[in-house]
């Protein structure tokens, strides 16, 4: 490979490193934006290279192979260092890692623990998608002491998005109109509720975070196959709305427990920083418990109910709940059907 | 500071502004209805979230109508008894009764009493707020003497141990001498009444202590939601 391209490669590399650096600082998580960008990188080359495509049959494999051809010829990558398999509807890629052209990205990311997100396999998603028009997910497993990198690409449904997005001058929580409030603006709001109509408090931040957390559960539960997949990624997606670090402990799936714990809750933070808003100390953390609630049944089909059994405004640096099935029978007052 | 203990109830704390101390005794006597059992699970609530141990004695309905009346609060009963922070005493259903913590025999205050104890002496070190819903029920076949024995050791082991508690009496269930002999033996005494209206009959709430053989505090009106429990008016005396 002349030195021109290794520059060019050394280059794409420090991009992709560098975006990678960037995204955990960016509010709102940004991990699906990597895989967007190298989608887009994909689509970019078909825009231009697309006419050359000379295409074998539309099986999956053999479009992503007329795509490294493309790249082959102009002499960007060699193609046969790529072994493509066909695994019914899927494409499985198998590559010895030190002839892949993103091995400083692959190794950067990997020894400073940063996302990852291969750019092949993302150029594979754009190609498969112009060419065949419907979506394909992706998965790398790499096997660092054999030197080997096996990637999948699968057809999938819908491609996983950001669930906080921005569009034009609206920000947007699962497609629903979101704000950002800083801790002031809700220590305020609740100030002004204590003093106007203080016996409403302990029942509307449960309900405000049971209903606002509805929407967001239903979204993840269509992206993710699993509960346990679908609410490590809400929970990821509560810490990028600055609300608390939290970390799931057990999942019961079947007999619909779970505990979790959070940290550097807001809730708490407010109660540090303004004073207690009750009478006596208390755990505080009800819209969490809530929001967990929420998570819980729209995810494991059944009423659900999380209670706060220690709070770090009370004792210790966490807060943690217990979720369990509401086996009571009863009907919140006023509330939306919990199933 | 010493922990003070409230209701749960906006308008009933802003009463007792100073709150109550753990290890005192509470008396709340009412009309059939009035709401008596809405206030002990507001009373439960509020323990539950203030880090106590909550114990529930059932004497007039199973205990599931508690965990019933909780859940429509959002309180996850299970996640409390599970952690040993809620019990429920089963008084209600005797031999039948399925529960872990139930009284055989509600005809023999001694058995009662030893229960409580036992059960009082598992949680000891925590602070705990024991809820009798009603104790009237289980004074039924007993005759005054034996009452007020009972009643007065009982309480004097109660404060000893600093139980804050809650006795729930139905107006009308015991005699006058019994009920102004047993008030006072409590620290707080809450009358919960229908009151007369030319439209419709409105609930009174009152909160004081017997003082010179005579109870007298003022009136408040209060309702119930379904969705915040007891409201008290506490703007509007009667």
């Amino acid at each position: 490979m002349d030195e021109n391209v290794s520059v060019v490669h050394k280059i794409l590399n420090y991009l992709y490193l560098t975006l990678s650096k960037t995204i955990p600082a960016i509010p709102f998580s940004g991990q699906y934006w990597l895989e967007e960008v190298t989608r887009g990188v994909g689509a970019c080359v078909m825009d231009e290279y697309g006419k050359e495509l000379e295409l074998s049959s539309r099986r999956p494999a053999d479009i992503c192979r007329a795509y490294l051809d493309i790249l082959d010829r102009e002499g960007f990558l060699e193609a046969s260092a790529y072994r493509l398999e066909e695994e019914g509807e899927n494409v499985l890629v198998n590559l010895t890692r030190s002839r892949c052209i993103y091995l400083d990205f692959c190794r950067g990311a990997e020894k400073e623990e940063l996302f990852f997100y291969c750019p092949r396999l993302g150029a594979f998603q754009a190609c498969l998608q112009r060419v065949l028009g419907s979506e394909y997910s992706r998965e790398v497993t790499i096997n660092a002491e054999a030197d080997m990198c096996r990637g999948r690409v699968s057809p999938t449904r819908r491609l996983k998005t950001e669930i906080v997005t921005r569009e034009g001058d609206l920000l947007k929580i699962a497609g629903e109109r979101a704000i950002l409030l800083p801790k002031e603006t809700y220590a305020s709001i609740f100030v002004a509720l204590k003093e106007y109509a203080p016996h409403i408090i302990k029942t509307i931040l449960f309900d405000a975070g049971y209903l606002s957390a509805l929407t967001v559960a239903a979204q993840a539960k269509t992206f993710y196959n699993t509960p346990l997949e679908a609410l490590e990624a809400l929970f990821e997606e509560v810490k990028n709305c600055g609300l608390a670090r939290v970390e799931l402990v057990s999942l019961e799936p079947g007999a619909g427990r779970a505990v979790i714990r959070c940290y550097n809750s807001f809730q708490v933070a407010t109660v540090k920083k303004y004073g207690w808003f009750y009478r006596t100390p208390r755990v505080v953390c009800d819209l969490l418990r809530g929001m967990f609630s929420a998570y819980l049944t729209v995810l494991l089909e059944r009423k659900i109910l999380c209670e706060e059994m220690r709070c770090e405004a009370l004792e210790g640096d966490y807060c943690e709940f217990h979720a369990l099935p509401d086996e009571s029978g009863a009907q919140a007052a006023g509330s939306e059907p919990l199933v | 500071m010493k922990a003070r203990a409230y209701f749960g109830v906006e308008g009933l704390d802003r009463i007792i502004s100073q709150g109550v101390s753990y290890g005192s005794q509470i008396m709340v006597d009412g009309d059939t209805g009035v709401g008596k059992t809405v206030l002990a699970g507001e009373f439960i609530k509020e323990g539950l979230r203030c880090g106590d141990v909550c114990i529930y004695v059932a004497c007039d309905e199973p205990p599931a109508v508690m965990r019933y009346h909780l859940g429509t609060f959002r309180v996850g009963t299970r996640a409390y008894e599970e952690a040993g922070r809620l019990i429920f005493v089963d008084a209600y259903e005797e031999e039948a009764s399925v529960e872990k913590f139930h009284i055989a025999d509600q005809h023999n205050l001694d058995k009662y009493f030893t229960l409580e104890k036992e059960l009082l002496k598992r949680f000891a070190g925590q602070r705990i707020r024991l809820i009798v819903d009603s104790l009237s029920t289980l004074f039924t076949p007993f005759e005054p003497a034996e009452i007020l024995e009972f009643h007065r050791s009982r309480l004097k082991y109660l404060r000893k141990n600093g139980i804050l508690t809650l006795d729930i009496f139905v107006d009308g269930v015991l005699g006058d001498r019994v009920m102004m002999v047993a008030s006072h033996f409590y620290n707080v005494i809450l009358k919960m009444k229908f009151g007369s209206s030319a439209t419709r009959p409105v609930r009174i709430l009152q909160v004081g202590k017997v003082r010179s053989g005579k109870f007298s505090s003022t009136p408040y009106m209060f309702g119930i939601s379904p969705t915040f429990g007891i409201l008290v008016a506490t703007e509007l005396e009667v």
